[in-house]
């Protein structure tokens, strides 16, 4: 047993560290909440969106982009280890985009054709590209594999037809899944596809449409992709006709431990504490010399400390060739709890200033950059988001505890 | 970065288990509860020769010298055992006598506790139950080459059986000053012990001093200087007891997980149930974070690394998570789960008591503020 990291994590550590506090400064984006669009112009978004690119463009400098990747493809084979160590740094200066190439890369290096991995796997690894991702549909969510968007082969190409939701569908490409054969059992009959949605021009293809969705907060969040008669050709798909499902599951060796969750909670505690600091009431006191409110960032305190070592054990299983499932499930539900938990707890201790919106940080000066209360509202997602806390009780019920379906 | 135990620890894990099962199986446990003194000389020596008693011990003085996280790894099996008797009381002596004793005091007390000759235990509580410096009060006034002690100690687990009293009293001063440890012989007139009846037939004894002389050359570490020591001790303490808990609560976690699998109501297994299954899940998540939660703080702990926040987070949380996994797993039991010839009781009974043993979730709460500096 030793929870030190490895000379080389530690190394990285120190490194991201030192890199993150000079050349990160988050100018009010954000970037990691889901509220880049807060404000509610498109062009804010935009300019919060590309914030993060240029982040990601110097890490990209920095070698660390793709340190995950295999040296086949221009990665650094890092070990699991350094990549959590890595991963921990960056989330906890709140950091955008610290690993590159998302879900599609390991998809395409394992399924992908020649011409695919060489179009747009350097792509990816230089932060040049990003695919919008269509797996969810209205009635596909945690049920993912009853999926009904359409596809049906016409000469070259296939030809699409329904809609996908939760993305957002403003990228030039889009990795999605599609159903090829409605009579197979349904995992089997489902189609990996790479796609163009908006031309050279950057205008949606012919038979796209995409409408906005704004959470209750007014926040442009997410989009619906309607495809009707959307021609793809043929030769974009990834892997074999109705076996996408299982490519959709590849993974390789990238470390799942949601370290990141663990690291932002702490940076928004001690943040808190700091603002809490500088609110004096009139007898002179700050909210956390009251006891309710210093026991109650003590028992959060605790309950990062804890969720962090279960992230850990997930590395560490990782690190051992284990293949963790129950123990990712644990730390993804108990993590989104405890975003809930204590964002919900932090914007309740502020009393009125809890409820105002970022637009008013700067004549506050509230924590967070004024996201704090924000992402009260937002921490509802993500119980939901990514796989819901019931769907992954269930996992750790039935796999991880064999209970009977 | 390594979250598992080596293979010597794998061993002494499987090892414990199969001792515990032959020698102290669940009917033990419970003939052990209506016993006046809770366990037997028999068991004892037993867990002397298989090198218990000595596992921390150094070689030099009759051991086998491993580590606090070994010693750890063999109380999470005392725990899931439920193992009667004063193993976790005299372990924890041991601990102090290895921290704080000088070579004398090693080469005299350590070599009788490995042979299973010396059982000793902690008296740090005094009636008002504080754990902070404050709390210490039992008198030891100077006389001749040695104290005299006058006071009360409570809730001192297994008095009743011990050879050793490792008794924190105050030799002056106030506060953080003035803690003296000392090592009390049972057997020294003027001492009495009163057993307490508790929920978890744990043990408990009332003990008072009344003019009881102590030779100085029974003060562990420095006379009046005591509180570092005393401080380190505890956090062991709570350490270790995170240990016995998770072992309890992973047993505790088995069970339920076999019942609900084997119990048919409307013709199904009722574990098939999700709302069964939930609850076996958050089940699941607490016993697993306080495994490794305690992991880390004993690691902590036996590295000599600054551990209080990490030791108060430790406790915090079993402590806590201990109450909801038993309770959850009543509710998936029902009725039979309640009744004395389950063996969920002899669980539920002891985490009760467990939690509230060197600190409940409240004070270490207060702790981990203070380790926050807030």
């Amino acid at each position: 047993m030793d929870f030190r990291f490895s000379a080389e994590a530690q190394a990285i550590r120190d490194e991201a560290e030192d890199f993150v506090t000079k050349e990160w400064q988050n100018p009010g984006y954000d970037l990691t909440g889901g509220l880049a669009g807060w404000h509610g112009s498109e062009e804010e978004r935009e300019a919060g969106h590309e914030v993060a690119r240029q982040f990601a463009k110097k890490l990209v400098n920095q070698g660390w982009y793709t340190m995950h990747w295999p040296s086949e493809y221009g990665g650094q084979d890092a070990s699991i280890e350094k990549q959590l160590a890595y991963r921990e740094v960056m989330s906890y200066h709140d950091a955008p985009a610290s690993l590159g190439g998302g879900l599609v890369a390991p998809v395409l290096m394992v399924h992908g054709q020649d011409w695919q991995k060489d179009l747009f796997l350097p792509l990816l690894a230089n932060a040049d590209i990003e695919f919008a991702q269509g797996f969810s549909e209205p009635d596909a969510g945690s049920d993912l594999a009853g999926l009904k968007t359409r596809a049906v082969r016409d000469g070259d190409d296939y030809v699409v037809s329904g809609q996908k939701i939760w993305g957002t569908y403003r990228n030039d490409w889009i990795h999605i899944l599609v159903r090829t054969d409605p009579d197979a059992p349904k995992h089997r009959g489902i189609t990996y596809l790479l796609a163009r949605l908006k031309d050279e021009d950057g205008n949606y293809m012919p038979g796209i449409q995409v409408r906005g969705i704004k959470d209750g907060t007014n926040n442009h969040r997410w989009d619906e992709l309607f495809m009707e008669n959307w021609r793809v050709p043929a030769n974009n798909i990834i892997g074999e006709e109705n076996r996408g499902w299982y490519a959709a599951m590849t993974t390789l060796s990238f470390e799942r431990s949601n370290i990141g969750r663990p690291a932002q909670l702490l940076r928004t505690l001690e943040q808190f504490i700091n603002w809490c600091g500088m609110v004096r009431d009139e007898g002179g006191d700050t909210p956390i010399e009251r006891a309710e409110i210093r026991h109650r960032l003590a028992e959060w305190r605790v309950r990062i400390e804890t969720l962090r070592s279960l992230c850990y054990r997930v590395g560490w299983m990782q690190s051992e060739g284990m293949i963790p499932q129950k123990e990712s499930s644990m730390v993804k539900f108990f993590g989104d709890e405890l975003f809930q938990h204590i964002y919900r707890g932090l914007a309740q201790i502020m009393d009125g200033y809890g409820n105002l919106l970022p637009t008013d940080n700067e004549r506050f000066a509230l924590p967070d950059q004024g996201f704090l209360p924000a992402r009260g509202w937002q921490s509802i997602g993500t119980s939901i988001g990514g796989g819901t806390r019931e769907i992954q009780k269930n996992i750790i019920a039935q796999r991880g505890l064999g209970l009977p379906r | 970065m390594d979250l598992g135990l080596t293979e010597d620890q794998e061993m002494l894990r499987s090892m414990a288990r199969e001792f515990i099962e032959q020698e102290t199986p669940r009917t033990f446990v419970r003939d052990m509860e209506e016993d006046d003194r809770g366990f037997t000389a028999d068991m004892w020596q037993k867990i002397a020769q298989v090198g218990w008693l000595g596992l921390i011990v150094p070689e030099e003085h009759g051991g086998t010298g491993q580590n606090l996280v070994d010693l750890g790894i063999l109380l999470e099996e005392v725990g899931h055992g439920v193992m009667p008797g004063p193993f976790f009381n005299t372990a924890l002596v041991t601990v102090a006598i290895l921290d704080a004793g000088s070579d004398a005091q090693k080469a005299e007390y350590l070599p009788r506790i490995a042979a299973g000759d010396l059982i000793a235990t902690a008296a740090i509580l005094e009636p008002y139950s504080r754990l902070d410096a404050n709390g210490i009060n039992l008198e030891a006034s100077a006389s001749g080459d040695g104290y005299t002690l006058n006071g009360t100690k409570m809730f001192v687990e297994n008095a009743h059986a011990a050879d050793y009293l490792l008794v924190a009293a105050r030799t002056g001063g106030s506060g953080e000053d003035g803690i003296t440890l000392l090592l009390v012989d049972a057997q020294s007139d003027g001492v009495s012990v009163d057993k307490l009846k508790t929920i978890a037939t744990d043990n408990q004894c009332e003990v008072t001093f009344n003019n009881v002389s102590v030779p100085a050359a029974n003060v562990l570490g420095e006379a009046g200087n005591g509180w570092a020591q005393l401080k380190l001790l505890l956090q062991k303490g709570a350490a270790l007891r995170c240990c016995q808990m998770v072992g309890a609560l992973q047993e505790v976690l088995d069970m339920t997980v076999e019942y609900v699998k084997n119990r048919v109501q409307f013709g199904r297994p009722i574990g098939s149930f999700q709302a069964i299954q939930h609850y076996c899940a958050n089940m699941a998540t607490d016993v697993d974070g306080s495994r490794f939660i305690t992991y880390q703080a004993i690691w902590r702990l036996g590295e000599g690394l600054p551990s209080d926040l990490e030791v108060s987070s430790a406790k915090a949380w079993v402590s806590d998570s201990a109450q909801r996994v038993a309770a959850t797993a009543h509710q998936c039991h029902g009725a039979i789960g309640f009744t004395q010839e389950h063996d969920l009781q002899l669980f539920t009974r002891r985490l009760k008591a467990w939690e509230v043993s060197f600190g409940d979730g409240d004070y270490h709460r207060e702790r981990v503020a203070q380790a926050m500096e807030i």
